[in-house]
Order: structure tokens, then C-alpha cells, then sequence
């Protein structure tokens, strides 16, 4: 009886955190699976969340066009030298 | 000679004044001393201080101070400003009501999030602060959303919460909930509502890690206490765990508060105050007279206005944290 009870505790205890789990983990699994998706699939819509087929066009493209190189390289140094820096 | 401390004790009458002399001027010298002391300390405190404070008056101060001038000036930027008195608080209390719309509309805004996010966060970490496997792990998760900037989490939410395509309508179409797609930031309150879950998702995180560390400084007696007197998980929540907590949710409930009043760049990203204003709060509708939102020949931007409505909504705000202190003073002496 005591057993029964806490297993339903805790097992009360693991749905509650779970349900919370899935609300904070949505979006964001939402968002680096539409990254790989193409522009017309996320357009489409549908309950599918995962892409149709793997394509990492999406990655190449924002790091060549969209000057990606510089900025990442820029957020990489000023931390990285701050840090040295600071150290002594 | 005795010893300066114990002086006038024990010593004879007749030495008695002598050594109260010696002990004054023991004591006298000892003070000089001590205050040489004190003032090379506090030179070295004030220097400590400075770069702080030198940081405080240049770069919260000063815009204060100019705040307060343009406050009573029409100024738009480039031409001369042109000093008018209070001239824009009466247009801010009389001639504005939707300045008065969207206080409104943030102070119930952070009244919905305390009532949804602080629950919620409380429960969790009591949770997770339990015994359970995986409690780091689930901390993680729960502190993740905090990560993000805001921008992101915009722009995240508003192709979730999309009315044509967006996940979450197609989801709840798929499973039946509602028939077709909800407009969700077609309608005031439905805004209201989206706005209001991205700013919890995006906080309870953060709550949950304070109710964490001042659940963490409850001693664990009590709770054996509790349960030699027999009392239910449920009853020591109540009774043990509530009370104790009590100094910290005060001090979570006013910083949610006042953080949620000055919410700018959630509306801004998500809605940007649609529709029709609904969701507009104080401060966007602030920012928007400050840095001419739109057509700058339209609408130009408004210095003067705008300072003093910042000006009118810093009263607002201190006065709705003191009254909120002044309530919550009995939660603070409850353990």
C-alpha cells in the first residue's frame, strides 16, 4: 500500500516535470529541426516537425551570404582576449 | 602601573584620578589612532567605489538629469527646443488616454504572469529539489529558455504561433481541440495570451533557480520534524515550506513585477503592439514617441513627450513597488 503509493507519487512527480520539459523543450527542438528544413517545407506547414529530407543548405548559405564568418569570428576574439586580459 | 583597561576597578582612591587621567589620554590617544585608521579605510573604500559610482552618475544619473530637462521642453531632435512648462504632463493626463491604456495593459500583464509564472516555478523547484533522478538534468531544461535573447525568442514564438502555418495551429487542428486556425494575433486578448506565455516560458526558468536557492537554505530538521509528527508532503509544503520561502518570493514577486511593467522588446518583436494597439505597453509606447517609429516625416519623434511620460511611469512604478512592499512587510517577518 505505502509502495503503491509512493510509486504513484513519484510517478505524479516525473509527469509534472516531464509535460514541463516538452513546453520548454518545443520551441527550441521546433527551431534547429526547421533549420534544416527548405524555405517551402517550413512555408507548407503541416504537424510534421521533422524535416523531410536532411539538407544543410540552410547553414552554408547564412554562413557565406549572410556575412556569418565575421560576426561569429568577432564574438569569438573579443570574449577570448577579454578573458586573457583579465586573467593576467 | 595597572593595566589602562581594568583602571578604574580595582585601583586605590588615591590613584584612582591618576590612572583615569592615563586611562583618558591612553583612550584619547588610542582614538586619534583609530581614526587615522578609519580614514586611510575609508579612502580606500571611496576608491574602490569610484569606478562604480563614476559609471553610475555618467551613465544612469546624467540621462536622468537630462530626462528631466527634455521633460519639460518640446524638442524633436534637430530644431531648438522650445521650453513649455508642464505643458506635456497635461497633455499626458488629460489629452492621452491611451498612454493610460497601455499602463494598463503592462500592469495587468505583470499581474497575469505573477499569478501563472510564480505557481508554477514554486512547484517546479520543490521538484526538483526533491530526490528524483535527473533533477540536474531537469534544471537544465528549465533554465534553457532563460538563454536565449529575447529578439530569438520572438521571432521563434511568432513562427510557432503563426495564423496560417504555424505549428501550433496545425497541431491543434490535427488533434481535434479546435476546428480551423486561430488568428492568434488577430484579436486583443488572444495576443494578450501568446504574449504573456512567451514571457513565462522565457522567465520561469530564471524564478525557479531563486525559489531553488532559497529552498536550499531551509534546514532539512525541519522537515524531520514534520514527519515524526506525522504531517503529509502536501502539509509540509504548506507549513514548512511556504513560510520558509516567503522572504524570497517577496523579493521575486517585486523583481517579476517591475521586470514585467518595463517589458519593450517582446511586444516590440512579437506584436509590435497589434492589433490596433491592443497589446501596445507602457514603455513601447514610450519608445515609439522617443525614436520616431515609422515615417520620420509623419510622425516626428517627440524628446519632451516622451521624457515625461517615462517620467510620469518611473512615479507609477515606484509607487506601485512601495505599495507592494509596504503589503508584503508581513511575509518577510513570517519565519
Amino acid at each position: 500500500m505505502v509502495k503503491a503509493k509512493q510509486f504513484l507519487n513519484k510517478s505524479l512527480i516525473y509527469l509534472i516535470l516531464l509535460i514541463f520539459t516538452v513546453i520548454a523543450l518545443f520551441p527550441v527542438v521546433y527551431i534547429i529541426l526547421a533549420s534544416f528544413k527548405t524555405n517551402q517545407e517550413i512555408m507548407a506547414g503541416g504537424v510534421h516537425i521533422f524535416p523531410k529530407q536532411w539538407q544543410f543548405q540552410n547553414y552554408i548559405k547564412a554562413w557565406k551570404l549572410a556575412n556569418f564568418q565575421k560576426y561569429t569570428y568577432n564574438s569569438a576574439v573579443s570574449p577570448t582576449v577579454k578573458t586573457i586580459l583579465k586573467k593576467k | 602601573m595597572a593595566a589602562p583597561g581594568s583602571g578604574t576597578q580595582d585601583a586605590g582612591q588615591g590613584l584612582r584620578g591618576r590612572i583615569l587621567l592615563e586611562g583618558t589620554i591612553h583612550v584619547k590617544r588610542k582614538t586619534t589612532k583609530y581614526s587615522s585608521y578609519t580614514l586611510n579605510n575609508s579612502i580606500q573604500e571611496i576608491l574602490m567605489i569610484l569606478p562604480m559610482f563614476i559609471g553610475f552618475l555618467l551613465f544612469t544619473a546624467y540621462p536622468i538629469f537630462w530626462a528631466l530637462r527634455w521633460a519639460f521642453f518640446e524638442y524633436d531632435g534637430f530644431s531648438t527646443p522650445i521650453f513649455i512648462g508642464v505643458e506635456n504632463f497635461i497633455r499626458a493626463f488629460s489629452r492621452d488616454p491611451t498612454f493610460w491604456f497601455t499602463l494598463y495593459n503592462a500592469f495587468l500583464l505583470a499581474l497575469a504572469k505573477l499569478v501563472t509564472e510564480m505557481p508554477i516555478a514554486i512547484v517546479l523547484a520543490v521538484l526538483v529539489n526533491n530526490k528524483v533522478k535527473g533533477s540536474s538534468f531537469f534544471r537544465i531544461i528549465f533554465f534553457l529558455p532563460t538563454v536565449f535573447s529575447i529578439a530569438v525568442i520572438g521571432l521563434i514564438f511568432s513562427i510557432l504561433f503563426s495564423a496560417y502555418n504555424g505549428i501550433i495551429n496545425e497541431l491543434l487542428v490535427y488533434f481535434g481541440i479546435v476546428e480551423k486556425n486561430i488568428n492568434w494575433f488577430g484579436e486583443r486578448w488572444l495576443a494578450m495570451f501568446v504574449v504573456l506565455l512567451v514571457s513565462v516560458w522565457s522567465t520561469f526558468g530564471m524564478v525557479m533557480i531563486y525559489f531553488l536557492m532559497g529552498l536550499q537554505n531551509i534546514p532539512r530538521e525541519l522537515y524531520e520534524c514534520a514527519q515524526l509528527d506525522g504531517a503529509s508532503g502536501i502539509k509540509q509544503f504548506f507549513h514548512i515550506t511556504l513560510p520558509m520561502l516567503s522572504p524570497v518570493i517577496q523579493v521575486v514577486f517585486m523583481i517579476s513585477m517591475i521586470g514585467t511593467m518595463k517589458m519593450t522588446d517582446l511586444i516590440l518583436v512579437m506584436t509590435n503592439g497589434q492589433p490596433g494597439g491592443g497589446t501596445e505597453v507602457v514603455m513601447t509606447y514610450i519608445f515609439k514617441y522617443f525614436f520616431q517609429y515609422g515615417d520620420a516625416t509623419v510622425t516626428p519623434s517627440q524628446f519632451g513627450y516622451a521624457s515625461s511620460l517615462a517620467i510620469i511611469t518611473a512615479i507609477f512604478l515606484s509607487i506601485i513597488t512601495f505599495i507592494f512592499l509596504k503589503i508584503s512587510t508581513r511575509m518577510k517577518e513570517m519565519y
